[in-house]
């Protein structure tokens, strides 16, 4: 059994406390929700509770299954956020994807009162979306084009791909063309679980770049270097669950599939990032720029190493990792300025990294031991 | 308006573009792989090498090359030149005969196919009526004599084959003009030989396969003249004075026939067996050359005892009293003899001697013909290369003394000019001194000169004698004691075997400023080297860095490290070691560089990096890079080719021991035996319907080899603030992270007492993990830092230190700019997401404009995974220019890939032969030669004079240029990869060798 003991962090009208809680001895979303009224004295005031997953995404915790998952991702530090339900502007709770603040979620609403017992039916909003057709209307029937979020899951994306021949209508008559084709779907990998690519299905189209005439090992190459981000564009081998574009935006319901969790189609936003794509390929080699969901390099600066000119004697020399107690470090963030959230406004722009961190640090901090970083990094990373 | 502006920038920019860049494959170097014919033209001096992949390349005085290609992927089986003229002819073992000629084309020759022919038999004829055999260059010049399969001879008019076939020589028309008891009474068999009479061209001697020889009249079409040889013939030599023939027979006789005088039968004269006694292999080539006094040179290729010495590949030369069987280390392809003299008809000076993996050419006037070093065709793969490092424009003082070094060495070599002096070298001199580093799997490093079109070898450096192998060094020597026989001399360079593989060379950098060398190796060992005129003695002290930093529960299982000997060790001059660093685990070094300037090497193998402090002799950093998880890391990539070893030996013990039990339980194994085979085939089945998959999986930092050190870097530039500027060490690992060390180096009066510290200073994980292969720090114009002690030595600007610098990391799949001090990303270049290919080599190269002298503009040099080139300008990283260079199949060709700093590379194309290319417009080297007509007729057979062709002395006295402007921007090569690809193939075969056992019990 693992013994360790979540800290968790909590934010209430810029309040912070700091407490500690065994996991094994944890309870269900309503005892933790009336221990932290008790915790912050305010008993009685209806709230919502937001954490700040691996990814950074700040995400609500509303009943026992969220709440689990929260205190999964503690390692070993959580933080909450807690909002008063009746704040003017609600908290956004959504993935660091720019298409999705965009859109300008209405945020959480209090779908029911926690203190009401029935059943709890989450919002689309609260999830965090990992896959969705898009570019319903500018492709032919036959085709789909999906897209994998793989940020914010553990699942692999889990499929495999292989040489195959397709056939082709050409003027000449039908011909056979070599063509990838998806061989496997893992079980219980994302691809499966979203339901929305099948054995057999033709892949046409790599973030918005042709593959014919590219070998297996290129076109693997291809999706493993977009896979944060993969946009497939496939010919389904089974036909049938098309989906044909209306007259009228596309909500699209859940015709694509069986069983496809937590899928939605987010059709609006789509062609912008299928434009983008497609004008990368056109220039084809140019400096991409802005596509935010990349940059996300985790950059970890030291810059606390004395001045150069006095030259002192170190004798750590050998560079390995200093260690330094957790708590003290942990101390010396003051959490508002060293982690960007949506919620607080300053992830304006997707490039933020966590070098904000430690530029904001005092400069009194000693030379911040890496593990620390790390710990922040992995909450902030983005 | 703003889009006409634009496209006028546009076009601007293409046209510098093509001032700059320009692809070329220019000149192949070393020696050509699978060699299956050789040909010599005396009036010409060049010599002719047909491959079995079908290229025919010429070689004349150094520098003159040319080379052809069949459109046939057919192997060429004899190259003959027509006499006096500029033509030869191939033969293909699909039976076509090629026309090929030099022809002068701007003043300069190209080698070209100019006609090509089948013969055709009459209808119905079986098709060894026309397999060609044996052919003669008639002296006329202009016939062509073809024997058969069939025994025929057909007589064919060239240049433009026209079959003559009113002066065939059937079968029947021989056998009815000798004695029936030779003709008549058996098969005659297949040609073997035509030649000509050398006094009498109208004469021709037709040797059959069952030992029957026949002299022909081409005037009358009548035979004058048989010898009734009984053997099973295997070659024939008219002799000068064209008084007698000698014949080499499959049992290892020959036989000296007297054919003057008038008797239609010519008299056996002698007959020997000069390895006899006991059964002899065949003498497959015989030449005898008369000499001004005294008796004649015999040269004799085989004829070994087969049971003692039937592997053996030697040519016996015998003059007077003096026999040596020259013994070569691999199969004989063929070999000629150049003559002295204006007509080449003088006294024997050379045997040139064309075996499967080198050319040997031993020089037959100097006392003890001693071996003449060719300065082309070298075989780079006497050892197997393992890697190559490539620095250009090398200070005169420094080439002096690799030069001076190397000649040290090579004393045992004869000191005449280079024989082959055909064809006229027009290839300006190079405009620097290049020099190609090669390590090889047996521990040396060959200096190479890499200037012009031949590369020569110049110093060959052997860090074995620092460590205890198990070989002894004398082995090899003294091998030959009075008294043998046969009397073998062993010739020839060609070794592939190594004592220890743990020896091999993985990385090499020098500095040509200061003359440090640093080489690691396969067993973890990094090596620091010294130029030092003089032989010293001494000991070499090993460092040991531990790069598991503690790192718990790994256990290595690779192999040890190489024991270091104690005692002092004498280093002839040249590179000598003076620090020994040892990685522990002693896993093989996958990333080097040295710093000269502050007296620094830095190392990494696939656990970590390390810094080392060469003047101090100590460790100034160690980092362990290792994923916790990834145990294969713990694997030695060597503990796999061991265990390739030992299942195969293990299998060939199962196989012995099976058939031992096979006699005795017959039965019982039989079956067994079937069902392993019926287990085989139902696998191998089952292999190939089941299609090759790829996994699509986003990087993990979970994967295997995440802590692989992949590139190394120094440089001084502004790591913390914005205001001073450190040195800084920058390291790159395959799991995408970078670190970057500030390094603090005590004031130059106490450099040798205070402590070179390092403080971890920044971190960078690229999100797509993909391997970093190369990190550059751009200076405030956007211009790589210059190499250690260039500005130095003046031969850089010094790099600009007001503007703000920036980093440039290239990993696989993309190439990334990032801001410094600050990190944050600036601008970047996605190539995998767009084209799938993968970065698999770069480089920073210098490329000049080829219309104005003074501008230029640095940029990178990449190549893919695909095998294609990239041109990546700086600061900007946008793609320049893209060309298909390498199969994408190619995956050796790939990984040994090495680029210049002018915009040249060199890579494999065999283990023997580097191709070199170019994608500058201005900096290329290519062969330029011009070969003429010799000027007489071609029917005189009178000695003549011929126009003398470049000679040896020629390279040497070329007149360097000091180093200008134009090198003023030279940099740093950014660091390579490891050897995976390697590994998963042999890991792959291993894999398949363990199934073959599994089916086997």
């Amino acid at each position: 059994m693992t013994r360790y003991s979540p800290t968790f962090v909590f934010q209430f009208e810029a309040e912070y406390r700091r407490f500690a809680l065994k996991k094994s001895g944890t309870c269900g979303f309503q005892e933790f929700y009336r221990l932290l009224q008790t915790v912050h004295h305010i008993p009685g005031v209806e709230v919502l509770l937001g954490y700040a997953d691996i990814q950074g995404d700040l995400l609500p915790i509303n009943n026992d299954d969220n709440f689990y998952k929260a205190l999964s991702s503690a390692n070993p530090l959580l933080r909450i956020i807690i909002q008063k339900r009746d704040v003017d502007e609600p908290v956004v709770f959504a993935t660091n994807s720019l298409q999705r603040r965009k859109k300008g979620l209405a945020g959480l609403r209090p779908a029911q009162q926690k203190t009401k017992p029935g059943l709890m039916i989450g919002l689309p909003q609260d999830f965090r979306q990992i896959s969705s057709i898009i570019d319903v209307d500018i492709l032919p029937e036959t085709h789909r084009r999906v897209r994998l979020h793989k940020h914010g899951t553990h699942k692999p994306l889990g499929f495999y791909i292989r040489d195959g021949v397709s056939m082709r209508v050409t003027p000449q008559g039908v011909e056979k063309v070599p063509g990838v084709f998806i061989s496997r779907l893992v079980r219980g990998g994302l691809a499966e679980s979203t339901g929305l690519l099948g054995v057999n299905d033709e892949i046409l189209e790599v973030n918005g770049i042709d593959v014919a005439g590219k070998s297996l090992d290129q076109v693997t190459d291809m999706m493993v270097a977009n896979s944060h981000n993969l946009i497939v564009t496939v010919k389904p081998a089974n036909q049938r669950n098309n989906v044909v574009p209306r007259a009228s935006k596309v909500s699209a319901g859940g015709n694509s599939s069986s069983g496809s969790v937590g899928s939605t189609f987010s059709h609006d936003s789509a062609p912008s990032t299928a434009s983008q794509s497609l004008s990368h390929h056109s220039n084809s080699n140019s400096v991409a720029e802005g596509d935010s969901d990349e940059d996300g390099d985790l950059i970890i600066e030291t810059d606390s190493l004395p001045p150069y000119l006095p030259h002192r004697c170190v004798s750590n020399g050998n560079g390995s990792h200093r260690e330094s107690p957790l708590s003290s470090s942990l101390g010396q963030w003051p959490l508002p300025q060293s982690i960007s959230l949506p919620s607080s406004g300053s992830l304006s722009d997707s490039k933020a990294s966590l070098s904000s961190l430690t530029h904001n640090g005092s400069p009194t901090k000693t030379s911040s031991s890496q593990e620390s970083m790390r710990e922040d990094g992995n909450i902030i990373t983005l | 308006m703003k889009r006409f502006r634009r496209h006028g920038q546009e076009s601007q920019r293409e046209r510098i573009k093509q001032e700059l860049y320009g692809f070329n494959k220019t000149v192949e170097h070393g020696f050509p792989h699978q060699p299956s014919a050789l040909g010599f033209s005396p009036s010409l001096q060049l010599l002719a090498i047909g491959t079995r992949s079908g290229a025919i390349k010429l070689y004349g005085g150094p520098g003159v090359e040319f080379m052809g290609l069949h459109d046939e992927n057919a192997a060429v089986t004899q190259v003959h030149f027509l006499p006096h003229q500029v033509e030869l002819v191939t033969l293909l073992d699909d039976n076509s005969l090629h026309m090929w000629t030099l022809r002068a084309h701007h003043g300069v020759s190209e080698l070209l196919e100019i006609g090509r022919f089948t013969l055709t038999g009459p209808p119905g004829a079986p098709p060894s009526v026309t397999c060609v055999t044996a052919v003669l260059a008639h002296s006329s010049g202009d016939l062509l004599l073809l024997g058969t399969e069939g025994g025929h001879v057909f007589v064919v008019k060239v240049p433009g084959f026209r079959e003559l076939e009113e002066r065939n020589i059937s079968l029947e028309k021989v056998t009815n003009s000798v004695p029936e008891e030779y003709g008549g009474r058996r098969i005659l068999e297949h040609v073997e030989s035509l030649q000509e009479n050398p006094v009498n061209q109208r004469q021709v001697l037709i040797g059959y396969g069952r030992g029957l020889m026949v002299i022909w009249d081409l005037d009358s079409q009548s035979a004058i003249k048989h010898i009734p040889a009984t053997q099973q013939l295997e070659s024939v030599w008219w002799t000068e004075d064209g008084g007698h023939v000698l014949s080499s027979h499959s049992d290892g006789s020959y036989c000296r026939w007297k054919v003057a005088g008038d008797d239609p039968q010519s008299e056996q004269e002698k007959s020997e067996v000069p390895y006899g006694h006991f059964p002899c292999k065949a003498i497959s080539k015989i030449i005898q050359l008369p000499t001004e006094q005294g008796p004649p040179f015999l040269f004799l290729s085989g004829g070994m005892p087969r049971a003692s010495y039937g592997d053996r590949h030697c040519i016996s030369v015998i003059h007077s009293k003096t026999h040596v069987a020259l013994d070569f280390t691999s199969r004989i392809i063929d070999f000629f003899v150049i003559r002295d003299g204006p007509g080449h008809t003088g006294e024997p000076s050379a045997l040139v001697v064309l075996v499967e993996e080198e050319l040997v050419v031993i020089d037959l006037q100097t006392e003890g013909w001693p071996v003449i070093q060719t300065p082309y065709l070298v075989p780079l793969h006497c050892s197997a290369i393992t890697c190559s490092h490539h620095v250009s424009a090398i200070p005169l003082k420094l080439w002096e003394r690799v030069l001076s070094a190397g000649a040290l060495q090579n004393t045992h070599y004869s000191k005449k000019p280079w024989p082959m002096t055909g064809g006229q070298n027009l290839a300006p001199d190079p405009p620097q001194r290049d020099l190609l580093l090669t390590g090889h799997e047996d521990g040396t490093v060959r200096f190479w000169d890499a200037s012009g079109v031949c590369l020569y070898p110049m110093y060959k450096l052997s860090t074995a004698g620092v460590f205890l192998t198990d070989s002894d060094p004398n082995d090899n020597l003294n091998q030959g004691t009075e008294g043998e026989w046969p009397p073998f001399r062993k010739v020839g360079c060609f070794d592939p075997y190594s004592d220890d593989p743990r020896l091999g060379i993985q990385k090499i950098h020098l500095c040509k400023y200061s003359g440090y060398l640093t080489v690691a190796g396969t067993a973890g060992q990094i090596l620091v080297l010294e130029l030092n005129d003089e032989a010293a003695e001494q000991t070499v002290e090993a460092t040991v860095a531990d790069l598991l930093q503690g790192q718990e529960g790994f256990r290595w299982k690779g192999h040890t490290r190489l024991e270091v000997r104690e005692e002092p060790v004498t280093f002839p001059p040249g590179f000598q070691p003076f620090a020994l660093v040892q990685c522990q685990p002693p896993a093989v070094v996958t990333a080097l560089t040295l710093h000269s300037e502050w007296k620094l090497v830095t190392f990494g193998t696939s656990h970590g990096f390390g810094l080392y402090d060469y003047q101090q002799k100590n460790n100034v950093l160690v980092r362990c890079t290792l994923n916790p998880s990834d145990q294969l890391a713990m694997e030695g990539p060597l503990s796999r080719v061991k265990s390739i070893k030992k299942s195969l030996r293990q299998s060939f013990r199962r196989i012995r021991r099976s058939r031992v039990s096979l006699r005795k339980h017959h039965v019982n194994n039989a079956a067994k035996l079937q069902q392993a085979n019926a287990r085989l085939e139902a696998e191998l089945a089952e292999m190939e319907l089941a299609p090759v998959q790829r996994k699509i999986e986003p990087r993990s930092p979970d994967d295997s080899f995440t802590g692989l050190v992949r590139t190394l870097y120094f440089a001084d530039t502004f790591l913390s603030d914005s205001s001073h500027n450190t040195p800084s060490l920058w390291a790159g690992t395959n799991g995408g992270s970078v670190f970057a060390y500030q390094l603090r180096l005590p004031p130059v009066e106490c450099r040798g007492e205070d402590p070179v510290t390092a403080h971890p200073a920044k971190e960078i994980q690229l999100m797509h993990r993909a391997p970093v292969v190369g990190i550059l720090v751009l200076d405030g114009h956007g211009s790589p830092l210059p190499e250690p002690l260039e500005v130095a030595h003046d031969l850089a600007r010094s790099p600009d230190m007001q503007g703000s610098h920036s980093l440039l990391v290239i990993s696989e799949e993309q190439f990334k700019v990032f801001t410094l001090p600050k990190v944050s990303a600036k601008m970047k270049l996605k190539l995998t997401a767009i084209d799938g290919s993968r970065v698999r080599r770069v480089g920073v190269a210098w490329f000049g404009s080829n219309r104005t002298d003074d501008y230029g503009e640095s940029g990178l040099t990449v190549l893919t995974n695909q095998g294609d080139l990239h041109v990546v300008s700086l600061p900007g990283v946008k793609l320049q220019v893209q060309y298909p260079c390498i199969r994408r199949e190619d995956v050796s060709g790939i990984a040994s890939c090495v680029f210049t700093k002018h915009g040249q590379g060199f890579y494999l194309i065999s283990p023997s032969e580097f191709e070199r290319f170019s994608l500058s417009a201005r900096c290329v080297v290519e062969p330029r030669s011009l070969v003429e007509v010799p000027s007489q007729t071609p029917s005189a057979t009178l000695p003549r004079a011929l126009p003398d062709g470049a000679s040896v002395e020629r390279r040497y006295t070329h007149c360097f240029y000091k180093s200008s402007a134009r090198r003023v921007m030279e940099h740093a090569l950014l660091n390579d990869e490891s050897e995976y690809l390697r590994n998963n193939q042999t890991t792959l075969t291993e894999l398949n060798l363990n199934q073959l056992q599994h089916l086997c019990e």
